[in-house]
């Protein structure tokens, strides 16, 4: 009895670039459409995870009256702050001292789960007041695979009773919103990049404080990163006294063993933080990861037959303004054009679905993203940037030093006067074209052989008001039944090899080691120590999957609504 | 004539205790922040009423007494399968307790007439009273199994083993009858896509909607509001107060010699009423 | 006082041996009549039921009212319920209160015979007093007074993290479950004394619509964790797969106790799965939960908050487990737990 099933347009992810797509739809749609979204949380917004800081650019495109409505704002920053950060001190960069695009003054504070929920809600509220438009939203159901036409992509798979006709979701365009569950797989299957993803994690804890510090904000350089090591941390003060604090932190590091938790903590210890978190209760915590590659890391084509690439599933992230909210957005915007007009058009090709990406790389996105394309790649060429003139700037932060002093040392004297750094420095700041650069998996920088380095910590913290990581995976507050094992494991041969390698480096594996919720584990069966999983556990982050030496963990979308509930965050 | 079966599930709408929102500071749910939920225990019901279905044909009528925003659990019970919806809500139902409740819900059952079986969840996560089924029963004049974990219809005989203290007890008796569903009974399955997708569709049709999901008050099932509401309710909610938190409570011995710490830890459980002699040999 | 509004307990009785929770509804009975200056009233259903009157008197009736009926053998609903009401009805007034056990017995009984006289019946109760009410809400005029000799039924409410009062004065009678192990049991008096009344009841041929086709009792010796009383639970602080002997020996000490064991003991290999107790494991609510080396992370916390008591044992004093329990030791729990276990065999010891 049963037909297929069959949307117009169907979403895969409900995050700010799908939803932008849908609700610019029913925005612009003269005729009946049919938009289905698929999410792979509980509800909509469950596994959304950010900052998040953003210029509201494309929030007032959508939501001329964003401001004076029920938008869940969480502040406007009043108080941008760039702080250099030692285990002793923390300086507040002066405003002239400060590059541009670290000033947020007048930026949106938004929390995504948030967010999302909202624009869901004005999706619904249009497709009421609209003739023949429908929009279902799914969640609980997640893409698990994608179902091609020869080299057509014509739906996903979104349950499993084996039973096809009911199993597929049909759709004429297919948008991908993914950030890498199943978008990955499209850009490789058709080519369409030849340098990989490079990837940041993103671990954040949201804390109910006594003062409240809504509208300030602090971006951290220093300490408790280990030289060498590209990231930094974050704190956001929102509206009822919540603070987010998080550290972003490169997966392209030697390091194997990052225990990107334990390094949030480490920034809880410092006493600038302690004061603020002081008498304060810790709320939520959660973790995902970042496109951090930008320009050359996107895709060369950002549409297929049948399908288009949105947001951080297509790379639009900009590391050097940590700006992915609005690029997601305005991805989601651009693409509707497009899209109306292959459905009034009944082309569906790659071609067709791809006229937005002119108008997205001409438009202020291209512009940012150009010009924030050898940001990160300086980082890799001049590794002395943060091995040496960072931590240089920070050593003389704690030795009682003015930030201004270390800002001139920066650019007056050695080591930064140099002309290879001075060459880094115009890479950050205004690149001239080098011509493109060509990324390594970030899986293939850990190493066995690194060398952790001394570091001085803070003296003095309250213990209670950290965490060890199988504590604060409590506050993800993850759901999971039996059923469940989204997390492969491709050959247990493979694992049990690492695990020996490792252990004779006296480290864990990457994957236990860099695990942002207690999830991988060695274990001993009495022969030998083997890879196991408490997937109960899991945040859904895929850092795993990207720092296994071997590629051997792929980390699929989780079913029936499991993971964490990140509502809040 | 076949031996479908009219199934009645009784569903209640619960605040979502797991997710922060609309927790006050003082531990209490303030109902209109909060988050809502079908109250966990009403799935394993849900499921039993879904498997008997499978087994015998039928229809499975899905029952919620609340306030508007509790028609969400209906809509729910028929994307798992449920075919239809009654969501009775009413002023003056507010400040019900469990005798006024299952009143109320015993008028719902009687106005839906005929009915073979009703299941209930054993109990629910805020009231936790487990007493609504065995209420409704009383007024039904059904008999009742509690603790239901496993039950088939055979020739037209229900035939269950429900949990006793210390065991398990099977159990054979006539229709119509009310059932309270053990949490150890078969998980509710998830959600099928193509159901979810037809429910949709179907509930897009405002007629059809209104054949499947209906709502209810007092007159309509003809129930006497002065056994409903605080009029009809016999108990009330006096004070509440926090019980302690963590943190100072913990009666610390430490420093003196280890036999004497554990001296006066047994001494103090011994006195202070802990109700522990009973279990040491 | 008016002398017919008394307390009254029924009593919970399976295959003719009295439940725990009897005697605890007579403790709390008796202080109850106590304040009120009435009579305990105890019913036991049953058949066969030999000394059983007996001993409700030594633990604080005044009045036993025995039904002893062959149809009563086995417990089902509806006979029971009959032979309950049919007692309650013989009364010329219903009694000021009536509490019954929060077991499956009670939980299935009490909401029957409270719907039947419509009065009102506060579940799992966790205390019980007696005390004066003013209602002032205007929603129900008819409700506002000032009440004496109030039942306070106390109970734990919003996932345990509040207690709650609840009032039924405009009807008796009023009516509570006791949650098992909650109150404090009445202890033995061998020379107390009081009436035992038999009772006769006629059965309705509709009494019998469910059957009994069998009744299963476990009588394994390992015990369900999720059912035990007492639970003794290692950690990582136990160093190894031996600790766990020193554990069970100390269990044995015990009735109806089992083992636990923190996620870190049941990943080192030490313990199987099934002994995990905590979020990922099994949620527990025993009389006594004894923590032995275990450091108390949120996982487990969760899993045990519903312990009457919790006791713990560690080395560290700013282990978080500390936080939380009643009484701990900060100590070597090899050194500890031979001491402990002599105390308690010394101490409550039959
Ligand atoms: C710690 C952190 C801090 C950040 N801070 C900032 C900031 O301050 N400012 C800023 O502008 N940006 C920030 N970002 C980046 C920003 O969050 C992202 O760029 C942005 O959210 C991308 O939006 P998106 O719609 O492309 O994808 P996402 O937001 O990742 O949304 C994807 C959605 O798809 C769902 N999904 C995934 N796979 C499937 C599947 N197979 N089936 C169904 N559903 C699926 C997911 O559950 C999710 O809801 C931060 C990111 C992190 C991790
Ligand atoms: N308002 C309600 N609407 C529908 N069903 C209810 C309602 N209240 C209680 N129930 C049913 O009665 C069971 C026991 O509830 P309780 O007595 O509150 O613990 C629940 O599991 C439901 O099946």
């Amino acid at each position: 009895m049963s037909e297929c099933i069959k949307y117009d347009v169907v979403l895969v992810g409900a995050g700010p670039a799908n939803l932008t797509l849908a609700y610019r739809l029913l925005q612009l749609a003269k005729k009946p459409i049919k938009i289905a979204i698929f999410e792979k949380g509980k509800a909509v917004g469950s596994h959304l995870l950010s900052g998040a800081v953003s210029n509201p650019r494309v929030i007032s495109k959508l939501f001329p009256n964003w401001m004076n409505s029920d938008f869940p704002l969480q502040g406007i920053v009043q108080e941008s702050n760039l702080s250099l950060v030692s285990a002793r001190r923390w300086e507040n960069l002066p405003s002239f001292a400060t590059p541009p695009y670290f000033k947020k003054e007048g930026y949106a504070i938004l929390n995504l789960s948030d967010l999302a929920t909202y624009m869901v809600r004005q999706i619904k509220e249009l497709e009421q007041g609209k003739d023949g438009a429908i929009v279902d939203v799914f969640p609980g159901f997640a893409a698990t695979s994608i179902i091609y036409d020869g080299n057509r992509v014509i739906g996903v798979r979104v349950d499993d009773t084996g039973d096809d006709e009911s199993d597929i979701c049909y759709g004429n365009v297919i948008s991908f919103g993914d950030k890498g569950f199943l978008s990955r797989e499209i850009v490789t299957k058709f080519n369409l990049s030849n340098n990989p993803q490079i990837y940041s994690v993103g671990v954040k804890e949201v804390w109910e404080t006594n003062e409240s510090y809504e509208g300030k904000v602090w971006h951290t350089i220093g300490y408790p990163m280990e030289p060498g090591h590209f990231g930094g941390g974050f704190i956001y003060g929102c509206k009822n006294n919540k603070l987010a604090i998080g550290m972003v932190l490169s997966c392209a590091f030697q390091n194997p063993n990052i225990e990107p938790p334990q390094i949030l903590q480490e920034l809880k210890k410092h006493h600038y933080v302690q004061d603020m978190i002081r008498g304060g209760k810790l709320i939520k915590y959660g973790a995902a990861i970042l496109p951090e590659g930008g320009y050359y890391s996107m895709p060369e084509k950002f549409a297929v037959d049948g399908a288009i690439l949105l947001g951080d599933a297509c790379g639009t992230l900009d590391v050097k303004r940590f700006s992915g909210v609005d690029k997601a957005m305005e991805s989601g915007y651009q693409a509707a054009e497009s899209v109306l007009k292959a459905l009034e058009d009944g082309d569906f090709s790659g071609t067709a679905l791809g006229l937005f990406q002119e108008n997205l790389m001409n438009g202020w996105v291209g512009q940012e993203i150009r010009n924030s394309r050898y940001f990160r790649q300086a980082f890799v060429d001049y590794p002395e940037l943060n091995k040496k003139v960072i931590p240089g700037i920070i050593d003389s932060i704690n030795a009682g030093k003015a930030p201004w002093y270390a800002v001139m040392k920066m650019g007056i004297k050695d080591p930064f006067g140099s002309l290879e750094l001075l060459n880094a420095k115009k890479m950050i700041e205004n690149p001239s074209d080098k011509g493109p650069v060509v990324y390594e998996e970030d899986r293939l920088s850990v190493s066995k052989g690194f060398k952790k380095a001394e570091k001085e910590s803070p003296v003095g913290f309250d213990h209670s008001l950290l965490y060890s990581t199988a504590d604060v995976v409590f506050y993800a507050n993850t759901h999971y039944e039996e059923d469940n094992n989204h997390i492969d494991e491709l050959d247990a041969n493979v694992c049990a090899n690492c695990i020996k390698e490792y252990d004779a480096a006296g480290y864990k594996t990457p994957c236990v080691g860099d695990c942002t919720a207690d999830v991988h584990q060695t274990l001993d069966n009495g022969d030998y120590r083997y890879h196991s999983m408490a997937l109960e556990n899991c945040v859904q982050c895929r850092t795993c999957e990207i720092v296994c030496p071997n590629s051997n963990l792929r980390v699929n979308a989780a079913m029936h609504g499991y993971g964490p509930d990140f509502s809040g965050m | 004539m076949s031996d479908e079966l009219k199934i009645v599930v009784l569903i209640k709408q619960v605040p979502d205790t797991s997710s922060v929102a609309g927790v006050n500071p003082d531990g209490t749910v303030d109902r209109a922040r909060a988050k809502r939920m079908i109250n966990p225990f009403d799935k394993f019901a849900l499921q039993k009423a879904l498997e008997l279905r499978a087994e015998h044909g039928g229809v499975i009528i899905a029952i919620s007494m609340g306030p508007p925003p509790a028609i969400e659990v209906l809509f729910d019970a028929i994307e798992h399968g449920a075919d239809k919806g009654f969501l009775l809500s009413d002023k003056r139902l507010a400040a019900s307790d469990t005798l006024a409740t299952a009143y109320a819900l015993f008028k719902c059952i009687e106005y839906i007439k005929d009915v073979d079986i009703v299941f209930t969840g054993l109990q629910t996560t805020d009231g936790d009273t487990a007493q609504t089924g065995p209420q409704i029963a009383e007024r039904l004049n059904y008999p009742q199994i509690t603790y239901c974990e496993d039950l088939i219809v055979e020739n037209g005989k229900v035939k269950a083993s429900r949990i006793i203290d210390g065991g398990v007890q099977k159990l054979e008796a006539p229709m119509p009858i009310l059932v309270t569903v053990a949490n150890s009974a078969t998980r509710l399955e998830h959600k099928q896509f193509a159901n979810v997708y037809r429910s949709k569709e179907l509930l897009r049709d405002e007629q059809a909607k209104k054949e499947r999901i209906q709502l209810l008050d007092l007159d309509k099932i003809n129930a006497d509001p002065k056994k409903v509401g605080l009029v009809g309710s016999p108990t009330v909610v006096g004070k509440t107060w926090k019980i302690g938190e963590k943190g100072g409570s913990c009666r610390l011995f430490k420093g003196a010699a280890v036999s004497k710490e554990v001296e006066t830890l047994v001494d103090c459980l011994s006195t202070e009423g802990r109700g522990i002699e009973e279990y040491v040999r | 006082m008016n002398n017919f509004e008394n307390v009254f307990v029924i009593a919970d009785q399976i295959q003719n041996d009295l439940r725990p929770v009897s005697m605890e509804l007579l403790g709390a009975a008796k202080e109850l009549a106590e304040k009120l200056g009435v009579k305990v009233q105890a019913l036991v259903m049953g058949h066969n039921l030999k000394d059983i009157p007996q001993i409700l008197i030594e633990r604080g009736a005044d009045e036993v009212y025995i039904v002893d009926q062959p149809e009563l053998k086995e417990y089902t609903t509806l006979t029971y319920r009959r032979a309950a009401i049919a007692v309650l009805n013989s009364f010329e007034k219903p009694p000021h209160i009536v509490l019954c056990g929060a077991t499956t017995l009670g939980r299935d009984l009490a909401p029957r015979i409270a719907a039947y006289f419509e009065t009102g019946l506060t579940a799992d109760c966790t205390e019980l007093d007696i005390g004066e009410y003013t209602h002032k809400g205007k929603a129900d005029p008819s409700k506002i007074g000032t009440f004496k000799n109030c039942l306070y039924a106390i109970r734990p409410s919003f996932g345990e993290s509040l207690k709650a009062r609840i009032l039924g004065p405009w009807k008796n009678p009023q009516m509570a479950t006791a949650r098992a192990g909650a109150m404090i049991p009445s202890r033995v008096n061998t020379k107390r004394s009081g009436e035992i009344i038999p009772m006769k009841v006629e059965f309705d041929k509709s009494d019998f619509r469910v059957k009994v086709i069998e009744t299963i009792r476990e009588v394994s010796k390992d015990l369900d964790l999720v059912k035990a009383k007492v639970i003794v639970s290692g950690g990582f602080g136990l160093g190894g797969e031996e600790g766990f002997n020193l554990l069970k020996d100390f269990s044995t000490i015990f009735n109806d106790s089992a083992i636990g064991a923190s996620r870190k003991a049941v990943d080192s290999g030490w313990i199987p799965y099934a002994h995990q107790v905590g979020q990922t494991g099994k949620t527990v609510r025993p009389v006594v939960y004894i923590a032995l080396g275990i450091s108390g992370a949120i996982q487990h916390r969760v899993g045990i908050s519903n312990s009457e008591t919790i006791i713990a044992v560690n080395k560290d004093e700013n282990a978080p487990i500390f936080q939380f329990a009643h009484y701990g030791i900060v100590g070597d729990l090899y050194e500890v737990v031979p001491l402990l276990k002599e105390q308690f065999k010394k101490v409550m010891g039959n």
